[in-house]
């Protein structure tokens, strides 16, 4: 049998398609926070934020004919609003610099990364300091609605670059946090 | 997804609090997409349509005239047709100028049937065109002249009603396919639920 899930993305697309004004609210209501709080992630301001998020919500309705695969809807939703936010950051020439993850800082061997990220507040603090390319894949990883395959499509880039990504991510995302820690002892 | 999970995910969602003017901003913005409000340029683009409709109208009041006078076939056949496209730029012509005054395409006034209409009244509009001269000839001495009109004139009213009976059908098709589809994902669903509840009452 099929994941709940899935078969529940399809529905809500299928209506979608019927023009169902009750199935798109539903679509906005129930991605509006997840993907904003992605976005708002990957843009510097809150108005392109917004700005972005209205792009998105466009594509969004002039694509959902086109979408081939409905059960994949999250991935797909998380894909445009990347894209949109990429095409935003490119216009201000930022891009390139930016998702280039910053791989090269050296974590102690005794680091352990299997952190209880249980402290919400803290998580939002510690992505706001970490690179672009890091912060945007645990975001992925900590709003949970995308598998690591799932992550890997929406970033394009291999299930393996995902894991080692991640990885550092949270080693980033410890450091920072540990910092923060003992500044304020 | 343990509940831990999803916890920790609306927490973080909690997180971020956007301005109050912005997203109120942007909900209207979203809501004047899904409901097909119309941009300034489109309703003067919908309201110049409505003046092309006008001129097709009082064109189809105009070439009325050519229409074969006698009372056979031939005038029943074309009279048909020409009500055809009258009556579908009338209604292409109060669509588009409904649509440009109120600002919005409804969920009944769709985009689909404003192009729908319109194609329908240029085609008829075509063909009465093309066929002026015949009307001429027809007019002038019908004997001579009906079997010839007769037959090219069915075969284009018979390619038009071939073409609209095909759009029709695929349009019921479709429908039908999508609701069928509907349902069966609704029971799909249902399914999936019930499982997913037994196997939890398992679990415990």
């Amino acid at each position: 049998m099929r994941d709940k899930k899935a078969i529940y993305y399809e529905l809500l697309v299928l209506r979608c398609r019927q023009r169902r004004q009750d199935a798109l609210e539903e679509l906005i209501r129930t991605w509006e926070r997840p993907l904003f709080y992605y976005i708002r992630r990957l843009v510097d301001n809150e108005e392109d934020a917004w700005q972005v998020l209205q792009e998105t919500w466009l594509k969004v309705f002039q694509g959902l004919a086109r979408l081939r695969e409905p059960e994949k809807l999250p991935v797909w939703l998380y894909s445009i609003a990347r894209n949109v936010a990429v095409d935003n950051l490119r216009a201000k020439c930022l891009e390139r610099t930016l998702f280039e993850p910053d791989e090269s800082a050296q974590y102690s061997d005794s680091d352990d990364i299997h952190l209880a990220f249980d402290n919400a507040e803290r998580i939002h603090y510690g992505l706001s300091r970490i690179s672009l390319a890091h912060r945007e894949v645990l975001t992925l990883f900590f709003l949970q609605d995308l598998s690591l395959e799932q992550i890997a499509s929406v970033l394009d880039i291999p299930v393996g670059t995902v894991k080692s990504r991640l990885h550092h991510a949270k080693r980033a995302l410890k450091a920072v946090l540990e910092q923060e820690e003992s500044s304020h002892e | 997804m343990s509940e831990f999970d999803k916890t920790l995910r609306e927490r973080l969602l909690d997180m971020e609090t956007p301005n109050a003017t912005q997203k109120e901003s942007l909900e209207k913005q979203v809501r004047a997409i899904l409901e097909g409000r119309l941009s300034v340029a489109t309703r003067l683009g919908l309201g110049l349509l409505a003046g092309i409709g006008i001129l097709f109208v009082l064109d189809f009041v105009h070439v009325r005239g050519w229409l074969p006078s006698s009372q056979d076939m031939s005038r029943n056949v074309t009279g048909s047709f020409w009500l055809l496209g009258f009556i579908s730029a009338l209604a292409w012509t109060a669509l588009t100028a409904y649509s440009a005054i109120r600002g919005r395409l409804g969920s009944r006034v769709r985009a689909s049937l404003i192009a729908g209409l319109g194609a329908a009244m240029i085609f008829v509009y075509l063909i009465i065109r093309t066929f002026g001269i015949q009307f001429a000839l027809l007019r002038a001495d019908p004997e001579r002249y009906r079997v010839n009109w007769d037959e090219q004139f069915t075969i284009a009213v018979f390619f038009l009603l071939v073409f609209a009976g095909l759009y029709l059908i695929l349009r019921v098709v479709y429908r039908m396919e999508s609701k069928t589809q509907e349902k069966l994902l609704e029971i799909e669903y249902r399914l999936a639920d019930l499982a997913e509840k037994i196997e939890g009452g398992r679990k415990q």
